[in-house]
Formats: structure tokens, C-alpha cells, sequence
């Protein structure tokens, strides 16, 4: 019966553990952060419209979650309908100043109506 | 002297190490030391951040759609250092067009950018040399819509004995031609702080 119990006891931990990881927040695919920023950066959210002249708009609010202010670069990647990235001004490294414990935003908008979605690149970078 | 040629040698191979090497700058992954003048990452930040409000500010959405045709005025360069101030219009202008919202003339211009070819191949007109059915008529330029000026700032102050402030700022006005009205307007400033021994122009 000891046994039974030892072995049913390691099967709930595995469960729990298994349950538990699938609960952490993982960013969205689309947006790609830095594994140094992992456990300092929540993405909250994703906001996508189009605006009525077809550019593809996104809004992303993320959260420092640390006790130190986070200076990051970020980039966006815009891709066409078949997935091709469209090179632009508008895909360059730009700088975003997150003070600890607040909310940040991003705000990206297409190089041109081709686009139809994005990948964001959120990366660390040296403090001032 | 033979002792002499291997100490020679081996002294032109030491100072051969020690120079510097030249390298070709990888824009995406640069990590260089940003100097207190202008480089080229003030630049893209400049006309990046235009683009970016120009664009999702909506001014561009022409009613009816189409493209607005875009003049380049004069964009004055106030800082002490030698710019030319295409390095900013330039990717505007480009990021413009790419946009699908705006297309820019090379007729007329403010600042004498424009191509001279326009007016070289109207006075040929009367040339036999060229093909009558492929000559340009009469009253086919295009009056722009919009009009693009600005300024570059510089502002230096010594915050103290060693520390120096220079201040840029890039400000731009886009103006409705037909009414003179400014219809949007932007002003990105870059701060730059460091030692007083560097040179800022």
C-alpha cells in the first residue's frame, strides 16, 4: 500500500508540475523577447487595426516587473501575405525606456499595405 | 646585422598587429559608441519617428484615396556641424512613397533639388532629333499638394567642468499648399551627454 501511495504521490507532482508550466505566461509568437528579459517583461497585450487607408497598425503594453528601470531596443519585422518581410525605415532598431514596475506601450505602424501582420523583436540594452 | 634584420622584422610585424583595422559597420547589429555629433542612427531615429506620426496620424488618408503629391521645401540646417539635410528628407521620402500615401515631385522644390532633366527635356520640343510622338507635350507637371520644411537645431550647454550637454532637435512641418495650413507637425529631440573633451562639430 506504501508502495502504491510513494509511486501515486510522484505521478501528482509531475501532474502539478506539468500543470503549473503550462500556466506560466509565455509571450505571444509573434513577439520575440530576449531571454534576459524573461521573468522582467510581461506582454499584456496586442492591439491590431487597420487603418482606412489599409496600414496595418500594433499596439503592444508590456510590463517591467522588476524593481530596476529596463532599457530595451525594440524592432518590428513586417511581413506580406506570403510571409516575406518588407524592408523599411519603419522595421529599424528603436529605443523603449520601461521604469520598474510600470506599464510600457509600443506602437508600430506597416510601411505600406502589404502588410498584413508582424513579428517584434524586444531585446536588452547597455544602461546610459 | 643579421640580429639586427630579425629584431627590424619582428618589430614591423608588432606594429602591423597594432594597427587599427578598418571594418564595413553591420547597421543591425552595431554596438559603436554613439558620439556627441550627429550620426547615422540620429538620422534613421529622426525620420523614423516622422514617418511613424506622419502616417498613423491619418493626415496622409487622402479623401477618395489616391496619393498626395508632396513638394520638398526648404529644411535649414541650424546645427554647427556640416549636414546635408537630404540624409533626413530622403528617408521620408522614401518611406513615404513605399507608404502608397504620398509621392514627391522632383519639379519644384525650395532648396534647388530638382531634376534638371525636367526642363532639359522640354526645350527639346523643337528639335527634330527626337520623335515627334514621344516628345512631351504642354501642361503635363503635376502642382504639388503638400509641403515639407523644417529645421535642425543644436543646442550646447557644459552641465560642468567635464560634462557637456548637446541638444538636436528635428523639427518638421508638413503644410496643405491649397490653404497654407499646417497639417501636421513633429519635433524629435536627441539629447546627448558627455565629456567636454569631445567635439560636437
Amino acid at each position: 500500500m506504501a508502495k502504491v501511495f510513494r509511486r501515486t504521490r510522484w505521478l501528482l507532482i509531475i501532474a502539478a508540475a506539468l500543470t503549473l508550466g503550462a500556466c506560466a505566461t509565455l509571450p505571444p509568437p509573434s513577439i520575440q523577447l530576449d531571454p534576459s528579459l524573461n521573468g522582467y517583461v510581461t506582454i499584456k497585450s496586442i492591439h491590431k487595426s487597420v487603418s482606412p487607408s489599409g496600414l496595418l497598425q500594433v499596439e503592444v503594453t508590456g510590463k517591467n516587473t522588476s524593481d530596476q528601470p529596463l532599457y530595451m531596443y525594440y524592432q518590428f519585422d513586417w511581413l506580406d501575405k506570403n510571409g516575406q518581410a518588407v524592408p523599411s525605415l519603419l522595421a529599424a532598431k528603436t529605443r523603449v525606456t520601461a521604469d520598474r514596475n510600470r506599464w510600457f506601450t509600443i506602437r508600430g505602424v506597416a510601411p505600406s499595405p502589404a502588410v498584413t501582420d508582424f513579428r517584434l523583436y524586444l531585446d536588452e540594452r547597455d544602461k546610459p | 646585422m643579421k640580429r639586427f634584420a630579425v629584431v627590424t622584422f619582428l618589430g614591423l610585424l608588432m606594429l602591423a598587429g597594432c594597427a587599427q583595422r578598418n571594418v564595413i559597420v553591420d547597421q543591425a547589429t552595431d554596438q559603436g559608441e554613439t558620439p556627441l555629433a550627429l550620426d547615422y542612427r540620429d538620422f534613421e531615429h529622426a525620420a523614423m519617428s516622422a514617418v511613424q506620426s506622419m502616417l498613423s496620424s491619418g493626415t496622409l488618408d487622402k479623401p477618395g484615396g489616391g496619393r498626395y503629391v508632396m513638394a520638398i521645401s526648404r529644411v535649414t540646417n541650424d546645427t554647427m556641424q556640416r549636414i546635408d539635410t537630404d540624409q533626413l528628407i530622403k528617408k521620408i521620402r522614401i518611406a513615404l512613397l513605399q507608404s502608397g500615401k504620398v509621392v514627391t515631385t522632383s519639379a519644384i522644390s525650395a532648396n534647388g533639388s530638382t531634376d534638371a532633366m525636367i526642363n532639359q527635356v522640354r526645350k527639346e520640343r523643337v528639335s527634330p532629333e527626337f520623335k515627334s510622338s514621344t516628345k512631351i507635350g504642354e501642361g503635363q507637371l503635376i502642382t504639388p499638394d503638400l509641403s515639407l520644411s523644417g529645421k535642425i537645431i543644436q543646442r550646447n550647454m557644459r552641465e560642468n567642468s567635464s560634462t557637456q550637454q548637446v541638444e538636436y532637435y528635428f523639427q518638421l512641418t508638413l503644410t496643405n499648399l491649397r490653404n497654407g495650413l499646417a497639417i501636421w507637425e513633429g519635433e524629435t529631440p536627441i539629447i546627448k551627454r558627455g565629456s567636454t573633451d569631445s567635439v560636437a562639430w
